[in-house]
C-alpha cells in the first residue's frame, strides 16, 4: 500500500433528496439511508452531508460524517447498487 | 403561542402521562400552523392516545390529519390497537381507511409501499391472510411504479421496499413467493443481496425440518 496517497483526506458531499422534513421523508432499511453523490434535482430540497475517507475510491470503502449533528456516522461507497451511491 | 411552544407543550404532555391532559393535547397540535409539523405531533398525541386506551379520540384525531404518510401511520396504529382488544369488526374498517390514506397522491410511490407493506403485515397478525395478500399485491405494484421513477433515489427506496417484503416473506417461510418478489426488483445489486438472505433462511428451514 503506499503510504503517502493514503494519508490523503478526500472530503464528499452526499445528497439526500427530501419532498419533507419529517421522518417519514425517509426510507431508512437495514443498510441505512441512501444518498447519492450528486445533487438530486426532483425534489424539494436536498440534504447535504459532507464525509471524509481516505485511501483508494473502492465498493465497501468507508466514509466518516462530518457534519457535527451526525457525527460518528458513516457513509459506505457501494456502487454495485447504483452510480454515485 | 407560536408552533414552537404549541410543540413544546404536546411534548411535555407526552412526556408526562398526565391524563388529565388527554383532550387539551390534540387541541394543541391540531392548532399547529405547519402542515408537516401538525401532523408529525398529531401522530405523537394519537400514540400517546392508544396508549391510554382512548382509541376514539385517537382516531377522531387521525382522521383530521391532511394526506400524509402519518395519517395512513395513524390510523394503521388505532386499528392495531383495536385488533389487539378484539374489536376485529371496527379495527378492518380502520385498515382500510388507513390503506386509502397511503395512496395519497402526494407520497411517493416507495412511501405508499412501505405503508402497505405495514398494513399487511398488520392484517397478517389479525389473521385476515387473504386480505393481507391482496394489500401486499397494492405494495408490490406501488413498489414496482416506484422502481420506474426517473429519480435514482426514489427508484432505488422503491426496490428497498420489494426487498424488504421478499425478506418477510422469507422470514415466514414462504420461500417461493419471497424469490419471487425478489426476482421483479429492478436494482440488480439489492435482488442479488436479498435472494442471498432468502437462500440463508432457506437453508436454516431445512435444517429445522
Amino acid at each position: 500500500m503506499n503510504s503517502e496517497s493514503s494519508e490523503i483526506k478526500i472530503t464528499l458531499t452526499l445528497y439526500r433528496g427530501l419532498n419533507g422534513t419529517n421522518p417519514s421523508a425517509f426510507r431508512v432499511d437495514q443498510d441505512g439511508v441512501s444518498v447519492f453523490e450528486n445533487s438530486l434535482p426532483d425534489y424539494k430540497f436536498n440534504l447535504l452531508i459532507r464525509a471524509v475517507y481516505q485511501g483508494e475510491k473502492v465498493a465497501g470503502v468507508v466514509a466518516q460524517i462530518v457534519e457535527p449533528m451526525l457525527k460518528g456516522g458513516i457513509a459506505e461507497y457501494t456502487p454495485q447498487f447504483g452510480a454515485g451511491h | 403561542m407560536n408552533d414552537a411552544e404549541k410543540i413544546a407543550q404536546v411534548e411535555e404532555i407526552v412526556q408526562s402521562q398526565n391524563s388529565e391532559k388527554i383532550f387539551e393535547v390534540v387541541n394543541l397540535a391540531l392548532s399547529i400552523q405547519d402542515e408537516e409539523d401538525r401532523d408529525l405531533y398529531l401522530l405523537d398525541a394519537i400514540r400517546w392516545l392508544v396508549k391510554n386506551r382512548i382509541w376514539q379520540k385517537a382516531y377522531g384525531a387521525a382522521q383530521l390529519m391532511s394526506d400524509s404518510y402519518e395519517k395512513s401511520q395513524a390510523l394503521q396504529e388505532v386499528a392495531d390497537y383495536l385488533a389487539s382488544i378484539g374489536h376485529l369488526a371496527k379495527a378492518f374498517s380502520i385498515f382500510a381507511e388507513a390503506e386509502k390514506a397511503s395512496t395519497a397522491g402526494s407520497l411517493a410511490e416507495w412511501q405508499k409501499a412501505e405503508l402497505l407493506h405495514n398494513i399487511a403485515k398488520s392484517l397478517r397478525r389479525t389473521k385476515a391472510v387473504f386480505k393481507a395478500d391482496e394489500v401486499w399485491e397494492k405494495a408490490i405494484t406501488a413498489a414496482q411504479k416506484g422502481e420506474e421513477s426517473p429519480s435514482s433515489q426514489d427508484s432505488y427506496d422503491s426496490s428497498g421496499v420489494l426487498a424488504e417484503i421478499a425478506e418477510y416473506f422469507a422470514t415466514e417461510e414462504r420461500i417461493e413467493e419471497a424469490l419471487s418478489v425478489a426476482q421483479k426488483i429492478k436494482n440488480i445489486g439489492k435482488k442479488e443481496k436479498v435472494r442471498r438472505q432468502i437462500s440463508a433462511y432457506s437453508q436454516q428451514i431445512k435444517q429445522i425440518a
